[in-house]
């Protein structure tokens, strides 16, 4: 079970009537299933970005991405786990774009955002955000839905629409170029 | 302590530390509105685009058919006018 996702019966049924209210254009039902998911939400999106007003942008885009994609829903799905899978996909763009150097356009002005304080640290320097931030998107995204979900290969591909066997070989080369990350920033060394 | 074990605990760290709380509600409601009139305006340009695009289309058709028309009965014109030669004679 995904942690903080453990939703009961009568909330699967609670998000199935908000869903269908909000397709008939209701705000409020939309409004109750936002406020119902942001805490998870910005708990996964805290992985894509350690900048409060880059991870509130996303927090903000995945719920306007969800409210889009809202017709494809379909119901076969719970729907925390269905928006849990696009907040995956904001936060890889996120990245990706980020890796092409381009800047990201919102349409709300990302500057009223900004000059919010850091978040704390919370290791002896060297932390695992920190480290993966080395690694390309596709790498980084196998990596951190590893070590933040504890999903396998399998669970991945299937979240991001990928082949079982690329999923799994990039997962091994991340592994790899990791440990070296790591034991340059002087992990082996740290602790051993 | 090996590395992947350093890593996990890292990982562990990072699941338990606290995340800054976010309150987008108003944002994402306005960011939806902002969308929706931009989808309408672009459904209504669309909408004229293709309208007038029809009538063109319409107009353009007729006037070739009527063109094609005139110039079907040109050769009877002939027809006739060597009959009519062929009679004064």
């Amino acid at each position: 079970m995904i942690p903080g996702m453990d939703k009961t019966v009568e909330q699967d049924e609670q998000d199935k009537e908000d869903v269908v209210s909000s397709l008939r254009g209701d705000e409020e039902a939309y409004t109750r299933l936002l406020r119902r998911y942001e805490e998870d939400i910005a708990r996964q999106m805290w992985r894509f970005a350690h900048d409060r007003g880059e991870h509130e942008i996303l927090v903000h885009d995945v719920f306007v991405e969800a409210f889009f994609s809202l017709p494809k829903f379909g119901f076969r799905a719970p729907f925390a786990h269905w928006l849990r899978r696009i907040a995956t996909h904001v936060g890889y763009g996120f990245w990706r774009q980020k890796g092409r150097g381009r800047k990201i356009i919102h349409l709300q002005d990302p500057d009223s955002l900004a000059g919010k304080p850091a978040p704390e640290k919370t290791d002896e320097g060297i932390s695992l955000f920190g480290l993966l931030e080395k690694l390309n998107p596709e790498e980084r995204l196998v990596l951190t839905l590893t070590y933040d979900e504890g999903l396998n290969a399998k669970q991945i591909a299937e979240r991001m629409g990928w082949t079982h066997i690329m999923t799994r070989a990039r997962l091994s080369r991340a592994r790899k170029k990791l440990r070296t990350i790591a034991e340059n920033a002087g992990l082996g060394k740290e602790l051993s | 302590m090996n590395i992947d074990k350093q890593l996990d605990r890292l990982a562990l760290q990072e699941r338990q530390a606290p995340v800054p709380k976010t309150s987008v509600a108003g944002m994402v409601l306005q960011t939806i509105r902002q969308e929706q009139v931009i989808e309408l305006r672009s459904f209504n340009r669309f909408s004229i685009g293709t309208a007038v695009a029809a009538a063109l289309f319409l107009v353009v058709t007729m006037q070739f058919f009527s063109a094609r028309d005139a110039a079907a009965y040109e050769p009877e014109s002939y027809v006739y006018a060597d009959l009519d030669a062929e009679m004064e004679q």
